[in-house]
Formats: structure tokens, C-alpha cells, sequence
């Protein structure tokens, strides 16, 4: 299969493109926060409930709040069914999501409670993660939780030997490498990032500074996404 | 030097402005810059020097001395434990409610009960306290809104609280927390909250004491 | 010590004092429906699917069809299997983990009314009888738990029925690139009640939810028969107040079986 051809992708976009990428703010009347981003053809959902009393007891910590991250896929999200609850995927994605976000959510400030962070793909097409990474962030910012800044996510890959931006799901599956980030804008540090395939090492270097391009472009949507929710009522 | 306006909405991580300023709320100094760390309007003074960011939306944070409202959700021997719209539940002991010392708080309070009462204490848990004026509040009407938006509920000195208990009649207890109670007639409970609502949805507006004032005229008469 | 779902005796009283005046919380009459807004064909990866809004109750139903081997005992029927997950983003009381009973509940009412009406053609979806036959999952994701979650994700599930698109089968059984309407006889609809004191309200809020003595889910099929009902709750109900919610479900039945149809003709699906 012909990935890439004279730096058109089998999708038509070129090498540095994103998929095309729409954020809501407050879309779930129940959710302290919540976030829904297409992504491609990825839709996810991000609802955040919190701070709030933690249970079981034993899992408090007195300096600051235990941000509990949970991402979660629908049975119907994917072309063959998959058994609903968490399988060991959506486990991991868990867990480094939570590595994502919270370097930034300003947890010392509420000890002894927790910040439910819930992510729900209702359909998926490669780059998940790096969807439900930008729509928590924004969940949590809908929330009122105070934070650092927001975390933009996105990844970059290597396709046909050359080095590209957001893959799609035929580029996942045929290409030679993955590489989704998270990018904390203020300070360009990158707080999740996870790598399969085969790169070297410079590859990898032109692939994670494209990645940090992407996150920049994605940082613009989610503030926007933020603004418009309060936009067009005059506060002067 | 500062990089937004005043009463500009603002978003996590961006740069209000650089150089010596004091931060009272909703912002972090990095070095020199000082930027919001969360989704609200900043308010910046030049002369003094300060930058406040008033959050648009987040759970209510105690201080000791508010007025708050919450729901009785669990009753022990001798205290209770109440949502107050908060990271942590608040809790009343027996001896902040009554004199009588071998009371016991399920004689005097219900699961479901709403309480009027004061944050005495916030190191550890948050610790009310129920005695007159403070009590049980019976009848009437409630309605929660964002505590963010509480200050506008009361107005410069207490002005806006002051119109809507003029005009409707009703007795007005506001829980710091965001629940406010309302009491009257039927009509003035009515009108209360409608005059609240408005508030919660226009607060980062200007000229709203005066609007309010009107609405409550024309529906009045 | 866990979150409880708590209404307050003031909210409640209020409720109760309303409904004795015939009026309720949010204005509507006692027989009224909150606004209902349905997306069909929302998740393009699944054969079918609806997003169905009801108030600020959000469901999405999800259909997938496989092939698989049909149960022993009904050699000569389709399998079809439904599923509701409470998930935490819909409600701060929701919490991960195995179904419990009121997503057990859930699944199983909304199930029972399609199963029962029959809605699905199952014979029609035999492949090889007692081999191979079409197996149908319907998979009810809530997403925003704001009351009434068993006729918002009936509207979901049927909307997405009646819009599931699944391959045509050659005579090996193997897909071909046609794609045909999932086969359907019946359209279910169900209305749910709730009863406070002595009022019955139609479609119940998130807060009327926590005051009702008792509920009743009557589902319906197109030529006015009941093919499921369920009553939950603490209470009772009369055999008066039974019939006249079967009477108001057939009605409303009707009506909302025309909405469906009518959106699904004026979207072309």
C-alpha cells in the first residue's frame, strides 16, 4: 500500500497537516467540567467531577489531591465489537494519561480529595489518546480547576521512511512508527510520551518537534474552545 | 507590563503580564510572569499593582467565618455530615448546634435537612457551627448556583441582596457556598429566584443592579 | 461512608406541593415530555446508532451485527443481547465497574420491550438455521444522567435499529459490499411514570426521580399492544392508575413512533 505519495497522504493531507478538529465546552449538564472533541473521525467525550471526598479512605494523601484519570472505550467505538469495561489497553492509556495532566492541575491545593478526570471514546480512529488528553484538559479547565496551563496532545509518526503529523488509522496499522506526545505549552515540556515502531534517532528528534508543532496548532483550538463558551455576552 | 485587558476573559496558562505585581487570585508567578491558572475574567490594577482572576466556575473553597447552606447527609451519634458544594464535606458537631450536652443530633436533625450555618474552622476538615442565628431552615425555597457568583448576588455593601429583599418581601440566606435560601409568598419566592437566576447569568456583565432593580419594579407592580 | 444522591426536604416538599397543585418543577404538565432531539447514524463505525437527547437526559445506543451461532434451544431465531453502561462521565453517583442493578434494569426493560414486540425480524436474520445467524448487540452508553433513562435510551435504541445498515450475505453467508436495512416488524416505545403521591407525571426529572413513591415503564408496539411493562419503586399502584398509563402510553406511542419515522424519511436513512 502507497502511504505517501509525493508528499500527499493516502487521505489527501500533506505531511505536516492535521486532521480536521472541532472542541465543545460544557456539553454534560451533570459533569463539574466536560469537553467533547472530533477528532478525524474520532469522537470522545471528556467529563471531570471534582474536587470532591475520596473513597476508600486509604487512597487520601494530605499534600494534595489524587487525580484519578480513566479512559474508556464503547463497545460500539470500534469496527468489531468490543466487551464492554477496561481491557489492559484502555488501562495503560489510563494511567499515562493521568502522567499527562498532571504536572499541571494545581493538585496541592485541594489535599485529601480527588479529581475525577473520565474520558469515553464513542468512536475511534487512531489518536485517542491524544484526543482525550486535549479534551480533558479542557474538562478540567470547564471545571474550574486551576492549572498550570492546558495540555494540548498529538502524534507524530514515520510512514513510507518519511516523517509525518497525526497519523490516520491506515498509517497506524502500515506504517513503520507511532509517536503520541502531550506538550505543556508554557514551558514546551512533554508530559506523556510513548513511542512503538522502529526510528532513529534523529528521525525521532524531526518527529517529536513535529509532534510539538501539531500540539501548538491543537493549544489555539482548546483556548478558543475555552473563550467561545463565555464569548458574545459584553463584559465591559 | 501587562499583556491582557482589564475584565478580559482569560484561560489557564496564559500570560497576564510581567513584572511586580501582586496576585490575589486565580494566577501563579513564574520568574517574572504571572499567569492564569484557570478560566475566569482578570481584573488587573495598575496603580496598586494587583491582578486578580475571578474564576467563572469552580467548587466552593471555605473560609472561616462564611455563611454557608448545605444538605444533613449523614447523622452520627453526636455529629452530622453536610454537602456544602465543596472538595470536603462540612461537619457539625452536637455542641455547635445546642446547649443541651446529652443531645443527640438525630433528635434534631434529619438526613435531608437544610442548615443555615458558619465555617468556624478549615484545618483538617471543615468544622460548621449552628447556633442562633444559624439553624435548620424550614419551608421556603433553594436555589444553587455557581459560588463564583455569590459576590454579585450581594452586591457592593450588600446593595443587589438589599433590592431583591425590598422588592419581593422574602427573607434571603446566602450560603457563601452557592445555596441560597429564599422565604415569602408564593410570588416573592418566585420572583427572588428568577432575580437570581438573572444574576448567575449575566454576573460578569455591567449595569446589573440596575437591571435588576427594574425587573423587579415592573413585575412587582 | 459513600456519595449519596440526596434531595433536600425543602426541594422535595416542593415537588410534592406542586404536583398536588397539578404543577410541576420545570412547567410542563403532568401528561408532557421534555424536548426530545434525535441523532441517528452519529457513530459511522457501528452498522447503526442514535444519540437521542431527552431534557438533558443524554443516551447513545449503539448496534453492532456480527454472525455468530444461535442459542440451542431457538435454533431458528437471531441472537440479540443489550447492554446499558452507567458510566462515571454521566453522573458524579455513577461509578466504573461491573454493571449493577439499575444498569442490569435498565439493559433489561429496554431489551424486553424490543424482544418482546417483536421489533426485530429474528427469523429473517437466520443464516443457517441452527448454524449461523446474525447476532445483534445493542449497546446503551448513557451519557448524561439528568432522569427518565429508560425512554431515552428506548428512543435511542430503536432510532438506531431502524437505521442499522448491515451487509448483504451471498449464499455462502460470506458479506458482500451491499448493505440492506436491519429487518424490522415492530417499532417499541415505552413511558415511563411516576407517582407522587397521589399524581402521576409522565417522563420524570432528574429531582422527581428521587421524590416518586413508585414508577411505572409501559412499552408499546405499533397496533396499540403492551409488550413489556416494569414497575419500580417502593410503592403501589392502583389497577386505576395502571390502565390509565397504559391508555396514555398507547397514545404517546403513537406519537413519538411518528417522530421517528418522520426523521428518519426527511434524513433519507
Amino acid at each position: 500500500m502507497e502511504l505517501i505519495k509525493d508528499g500527499i497522504r493516502i487521505d489527501g493531507r500533506k505531511k505536516d497537516e492535521l486532521r480536521d478538529i472541532k472542541i465543545e465546552v460544557g456539553v454534560l449538564k451533570r459533569a463539574d467540567g466536560s469537553a467533547y472533541v472530533e477528532w478525524g473521525m474520532n469522537k470522545v467525550y471528556a467529563a471531570v467531577y471534582g474536587p470532591r471526598e475520596l473513597f476508600p479512605r486509604f487512597l487520601r494523601r494530605s499534600d494534595k489531591a489524587v487525580l484519578q484519570c480513566k479512559y474508556n472505550m464503547a463497545s460500539f467505538s470500534v469496527d468489531e465489537r468490543k466487551r464492554p469495561g477496561p481491557d489492559r489497553r484502555s488501562v495503560e492509556i489510563s494511567k499515562v494519561t493521568g502522567g499527562a495532566l498532571e504536572p499541571v492541575v494545581l493538585t496541592e491545593n485541594f489535599p485529601e480529595s480527588v479529581i475525577n478526570v473520565n474520558i469515553e471514546v464513542v468512536q475511534a480512529e487512531a489518536g485517542t489518546r491524544c484526543a482525550g488528553i486535549t479534551a480533558a484538559s479542557v474538562a478540567l479547565a470547564d471545571a474550574g480547576i486551576p492549572m498550570k496551563d492546558l495540555v494540548p496532545a498529538c502524534a507524530a509518526g514515520k510512514v513510507s521512511g518519511e516523517i509525518i503529523l497525526d497519523l490516520c488509522k491506515e498509517e497506524d496499522n502500515f506504517g513503520e512508527s507511532d509517536l503520541p506526545i502531550a506538550m505543556i505549552p508554557r514551558t514546551g515540556g512533554i508530559s506523556l510520551l510513548q513511542m512503538d515502531g522502529l526510528m532513529t534517532g534523529e528521525e525521532l528528534e524531526e518527529a517529536l518537534n513535529l509532534a510539538k508543532k501539531g500540539c501548538e496548532i491543537i493549544y489555539e483550538k482548546q483556548k478558543e474552545a475555552l473563550r467561545k463558551r463565555y464569548k458574545g455576552d459584553d463584559h465591559d | 507590563m501587562i499583556h491582557v485587558k482589564n475584565r478580559d476573559i482569560v484561560v489557564p496558562g496564559e500570560l497576564i503580564a510581567t513584572g511586580n505585581f501582586h496576585v490575589q487570585l486565580g494566577a501563579e508567578k513564574d520568574g517574572e510572569n504571572i499567569y492564569s491558572t484557570v478560566v475566569g475574567i482578570a481584573y488587573i490594577d495598575q496603580e496598586k499593582k494587583y491582578i486578580k482572576i475571578v474564576p467563572l466556575r469552580g467548587k466552593y473553597m471555605p473560609r472561616v467565618g462564611d455563611p454557608v447552606i448545605g444538605v444533613i447527609e449523614e447523622l452520627a451519634l453526636k455529629k452530622a455530615i453536610l454537602d456544602i458544594n465543596s472538595a470536603h464535606k462540612g461537619i457539625l458537631d452536637i455542641r455547635d448546634v445546642t446547649m443541651n450536652r446529652s443531645a443527640e443530633i438525630n433528635k434534631v436533625f434529619s438526613v435531608g435537612d437544610m442548615v443555615y450555618s458558619k465555617v468556624s474552622d478549615i484545618s483538617g476538615s471543615v468544622s460548621l457551627y449552628a447556633k442562633p442565628p444559624y439553624g435548620k431552615l424550614h419551608g421556603g425555597r433553594l436555589i444553587n448556583i455557581s459560588s463564583t457568583k455569590i459576590p454579585r448576588v450581594i452586591g457592593k455593601k450588600g446593595s443587589m441582596i438589599s433590592i431583591i429583599k425590598k422588592y419581593t418581601e422574602c427573607k434571603v440566606y446566602v450560603g457563601q457556598n452557592g445555596t441560597i435560601w429564599v422565604k415569602g409568598k408564593n410570588e416573592g419566592e418566585d420572583l427572588a429566584l428568577k432575580a437570581i437566576e438573572i444574576i448567575d447569568a449575566e454576573s460578569h456583565t455591567s449595569g446589573l443592579t440596575e437591571r435588576i432593580t427594574k425587573f423587579l419594579e415592573e413585575k412587582v407592580i | 461512608m459513600t456519595e449519596v444522591d440526596l434531595i433536600s426536604h425543602i426541594e422535595r416538599d416542593y415537588i410534592l406541593n406542586l404536583a398536588k397543585k397539578g404543577e410541576r418543577e420545570d412547567g410542563r404538565g403532568f401528561d408532557e415530555y421534555r424536548k426530545l432531539l434525535l441523532q441517528p447514524g452519529i457513530i459511522k463505525k457501528a452498522e447503526g446508532s442514535c444519540l437521542a437527547n431527552l431534557g438533558e437526559t443524554k443516551v447513545l445506543a449503539g448496534i453492532k451485527v456480527d454472525k455468530g451461532t444461535p442459542f440451542p434451544d431457538t435454533p431458528d431465531q437471531a441472537v440479540m443481547t443489550t447492554n446499558a453502561e452507567l458510566i462515571p462521565l454521566a453522573s458524579p453517583f455513577f461509578e466504573s465497574g461491573p454493571p449493577k442493578e439499575d444498569s442490569i434494569e435498565l439493559a433489561r426493560v429496554v431489551d424486553r420491550g424490543i424482544r418482546e414486540a417483536p421489533a426485530l425480524d429474528m427469523p429473517s436474520l437466520v443464516i443457517k438455521e441452527g448454524e449461523l445467524v446474525r447476532v445483534v448487540f445493542i449497546d446503551l452508553h448513557i451519557l448524561d444522567s439528568d432522569g427518565n433513562l429508560f425512554d431515552a435510551s428506548n428512543r435511542a435504541a430503536v432510532t438506531a435499529l431502524r437505521t442499522t445498515k448491515i451487509p448483504v450475505l451471498d449464499e455462502e453467508g460470506n458479506p458482500t459490499e451491499d448493505l440492506m436495512p436491519l429487518p424490522m416488524l415492530k417499532t417499541p416505545v415505552s413511558c415511563t411514570f411516576a407517582k407522587i403521591g397521589e399524581n402521576i407525571l409522565v417522563d420524570p426529572s432528574q429531582n422527581e426521580e428521587k421524590v416518586l413513591d413508585a414508577r411505572l415503564t409501559v412499552t408499546t408496539e405499533d397496533n396499540g399492544y403492551i409488550c413489556a411493562m416494569q414497575k419500580g419503586g417502593d410503592s403501589q399502584f392502583t389497577v386505576d392508575e395502571i390502565m390509565d398509563c397504559v391508555k396514555k402510553s398507547i397514545k404517546i406511542g403513537k406519537e413519538i413512533r411518528k417522530t421517528i419515522s418522520d426523521l428518519i424519511k426527511k434524513e433519507g436513512l
